[in-house]
């Protein structure tokens, strides 16, 4: 069950390399944005499902808004000649790095559960 | 309940993971393409285009230069064929002797190198002074020619009447070929005239010499080869 997600990756990988799709040069600024955004949310989606605080829907309009929000950006900063791109950068990486942290909070708050667990209740004949 | 969000958790997931995949995929095959051999991309047909007019051009080059060598090659055969008559025989070995002082043909025979090298000035000395300038190798060709050398060339490049000895820059320009020091220089010709030539009392390796360049030899070799001329006569060292 939880390595189905891994398994859509690989999967995806494949599927871009299997099929003969090519972006223009010009666009490639723009995916590498979107892939950041995505990335973003993602992780965003695991820490959500860490806190129990996961909703489906808030999760799938999430990536595809902001990866599309984020292009879009990239785009228009390009076009006013102003490199908004750096904003979608820094901001998407600080909450990468912000949700990576509380995942990493969380999973070695769970490790500390158990073992308290395992001590506090030692075994008595 | 709980079963059901986790069953839409994974879904969902596994959903958004297959569309990151794929655009990781096409970034990645993105800049995998840009990384190829230097600019080959389809969007790249200016380069594409002189890259094309250059090989028309060698290959132009390649027949002009197989055209040159038939035409020589008829002209060596027509001339056996004029037959014995001894004025014509005559004839024929005064254009060769011509065509050795013109440069036209590749020679060999015994002679004198001479090599000029840039000497090394002591701080605060005269740079200038220590270098081989191109009148230095200028004035040893001259020596030799007037000491009847018959063949000169100076780094394996024939010196014939229309060649130019010029300085540009770091580098002496020869035949329209740039060449740097060391400078060697050989000539075909008696041996023991050239040599004597050379190294005459206040002569120019002396100068050279007390100048402080680095000059080596004269030495004497027994065979010298030359190629000959390559060039256009009517033009060379004309720049």
């Amino acid at each position: 069950m939880i390595w189905l997600p891994v398994i859509g990756l690989v999967l995806g990988v494949g599927i871009g390399f299997a099929t003969n799709v090519d972006i223009p040069v010009a666009y490639s600024s723009y995916l590498s944005i979107a892939i950041l955004a995505a990335l973003d949310t993602v992780f965003g989606g695991v820490r959500a499902s860490l806190e129990k605080s996961f909703d489906g829907a808030v999760f799938i309009s999430g990536f595809f808004f902001n990866t599309l929000v984020a292009a879009l950006l990239a785009y228009i900063g390009v076009q006013l000649g102003v490199d908004l791109y750096l904003a979608a950068v820094v901001a998407f990486g600080v909450r990468l790095f912000q949700n990576i942290a509380v995942i990493r909070r969380i999973a070695f708050h769970k490790m500390g559960q158990k073992r308290n667990k395992e001590i506090s209740v030692p075994p008595r004949t | 309940m709980l079963v059901s969000t986790r069953a839409k958790l994974t879904l969902s997931l596994t959903v958004v993971a297959v569309v990151l995949g794929f655009m990781i995929a096409l970034q990645y095959k993105q800049q995998l393409a840009e990384r190829g051999p230097v600019g080959y991309s389809s969007s790249d047909t200016e380069q594409q285009k002189l890259l094309l007019q250059l090989q028309a051009l060698k290959e132009t080059n390649a027949k002009a230069q197989q055209q040159l060598q038939n035409v020589t090659s008829k002209i060596a055969a027509y001339e056996k064929q004029t037959g014995d008559a001894s004025d014509l025989s005559q004839m024929r070995q005064k254009l060769e002797d011509e065509r050795i002082l013109a440069g036209m043909t590749a020679v060999q025979g015994p002679g004198v190198r001479v090599t000029l090298m840039d000497g090394t000035s002591p701080a605060g000395a005269d740079t200038e002074q220590y270098l081989t300038h191109d009148w230095d190798v200028r004035s040893v060709i001259n020596e030799l020619f007037t000491a009847g050398a018959e063949a000169v060339s100076i780094n394996g490049y024939r010196v014939v009447a229309t060649s130019g000895v010029f300085c540009t820059g770091p580098v002496v320009k020869v035949n329209d070929h740039r060449i740097g020091a060391p400078f060697d220089i050989e000539a075909i010709g008696d041996p023991q005239v050239l040599k004597s030539a050379l190294t005459l009392q206040g002569g120019i390796l002396d100068q050279l010499r007390g100048r402080g360049v680095n000059v080596s030899g004269p030495v004497i070799v027994q065979t010298i080869k030359m190629p000959p001329f390559t060039g256009s006569v009517l033009n060379s060292g004309s720049n």
